[in-house]
């Protein structure tokens, strides 16, 4: 069969697009809950929005099967890594916490103190360097393997092992030291004047 | 006193998004004119073309030439390089790098990076180096340098990453400690062939107060300092820049 010029230029065209679509729908939802994990408002949609934009353009190096998440994952880091250029930025971390509040189903004082505890917590976490901070998030909340995290950041795995001990380690330093600070001053005992 | 392992676990659970259905649904990118054969070339070209918009200040340009001589006046001064063969190592090349960040002298910066170098994820051309440390300077951003770690190596070259800090007059004008900064530095053959900055996100709330006071009082200047990914290096804007932040100073110590 003798094919019309540019028939296998619409093929390959249609077969990118399918995969697109196939990566798109597999993976919206965990990239959006990575970057409302890391961002909020509109910058949530943004990021999303501008990762799959980058998938399309660079598909031919998207990898296949369990590799693909970590991918996207990795050029969402690049994305919201970049994300103070644009104009308008508010969405911050500890934003997310208040909608948690409408989604627990615990009494008003617990809620309280939990929410009290998780905002120390990501303040801890936030005094830590921002590749540890992301190497915690991507362990802890996105769950991924030492090998996975390596892909999102472009480190090795061992590296990951090793600043993941020290992230953890510091995030306990440093949540001890904050609890330390919000301690009230208590009296002397036998103190001076 | 709470472990180590206590402390890890209340951050799991700090998960601000612990389950994907507590997900508002969104459509970043409209797929409806993708799933339409009919459609789908228009919808592709469209995609394109977006693409090029948000990624304006990725495009790759390649600056041979200057980059070549620059490499060559490197080696003529026999300057980083430890090696026999003349080739610097990771360590010496990105400790280079970060001293000349550091003194924002960006030709020297320029030089070490290869001709086909490209900062796909900085935002901007190796070419418009020049501008981005003006804009440095013109903010009187200081950046002190931290520790680089040890190379390691895989298919894409060798990776060095180097910690540093920054303070500019917007945040000593703030009161705000520096910001940390961690730079991924992609080498290969003794040439930089990439950089991935990440700074704090607390950088943001600095970026934003300064932009909400420009946009309070000089409403008018926006479009000449802020382009969709950053501010806008040409010199005429960076001189807007230096002459808006040293107000900002002024006002804020009044």
């Amino acid at each position: 069969m003798v094919m019309k010029p540019g028939t296998q230029n619409r093929q390959a065209h249609a077969g990118h697009e399918a995969r697109f679509v196939e990566i798109y729908r597999r993976y919206n939802k965990p990239l959006q809950a990575y970057c409302a994990r890391r961002t909020g408002g509109s910058q949530v949609a943004d990021a999303v929005a501008e990762t799959f934009l980058v998938a399309w353009r660079r598909i031919d190096q998207v990898p296949d099967g369990e590799a693909t998440l970590p991918w996207l994952y990795g050029v969402a880091y690049r994305v919201l890594s970049h994300q103070w250029r644009h104009k308008a930025r508010s969405g911050r971390l500890m934003e997310r916490l208040r909608g948690l509040a409408d989604v627990e189903s615990m009494p008003p004082d617990v809620l309280l103190v939990k929410n009290e505890e998780y905002r120390v917590v990501l303040m801890a976490s936030s005094r830590l360097r921002p590749i540890d901070q992301e190497i915690l998030r991507l362990t802890l909340w996105e769950e991924l393997s030492h090998a996975d995290v390596a892909a999102v950041l472009g480190i090795e795995a061992t590296a990951v092992k090793q600043r993941a001990y020290r992230a953890r380690r510091n995030l306990a330093a440093e949540y001890q030291r904050l609890n330390r600070d919000r301690q009230p001053p208590t009296a002397q005992k036998g103190g001076g004047s | 006193m709470t472990s180590e392992d206590q402390i890890v676990a209340l951050f799991a659970k700090a998960n601000p998004v612990p389950s994907l259905d507590l997900l508002d649904p969104i459509e970043p990118v409209d797929l409806g004119h993708l799933t339409d054969p009919s459609e789908r070339s228009g919808a592709m070209t469209e995609l394109r073309t977006q693409a090029v918009d948000e990624a304006r200040g990725r495009r790759r340009r390649l600056v041979p030439v200057l980059a070549m001589v620059a490499i060559a006046m490197v080696v003529a001064l026999g300057v980083l390089f430890t090696k026999d063969d003349g080739v610097a190592s990771p360590e010496a090349l990105a400790s280079a790098y970060m001293e000349a960040r550091q003194d924002l002298d960006a030709e020297a910066a320029q030089a070490l990076f290869a001709a086909d170098a490209t900062l796909s994820d900085e935002g901007y051309d190796l070419s418009e180096m020049p501008l981005l440390f003006d804009w440095y300077r013109a903010l009187n951003w200081d950046w002190a340098l931290g520790e680089c770690e040890e190379p390691s190596t895989g298919e894409g070259g060798t990776l060095v990453q180097c910690s540093t800090e920054f303070e500019s007059d917007w945040t000593r004008t703030m009161g705000h400690p520096p910001i940390t900064a961690d730079v991924q530095i992609l080498m290969s053959d003794g040439a930089i062939t990439n950089l991935i900055s990440a700074l704090d996100p607390e950088f943001s709330n600095v970026w934003s107060v300064f932009f909400t006071w420009i946009e309070e009082n000089h409403p008018d200047d926006i479009d000449q300092m802020y382009g969709s990914n950053g501010p806008l290096l040409d010199e005429g804007s960076i001189a807007l820049w230096e002459e808006r932040t040293r107000e900002f100073v002024a006002s804020s110590g009044s």
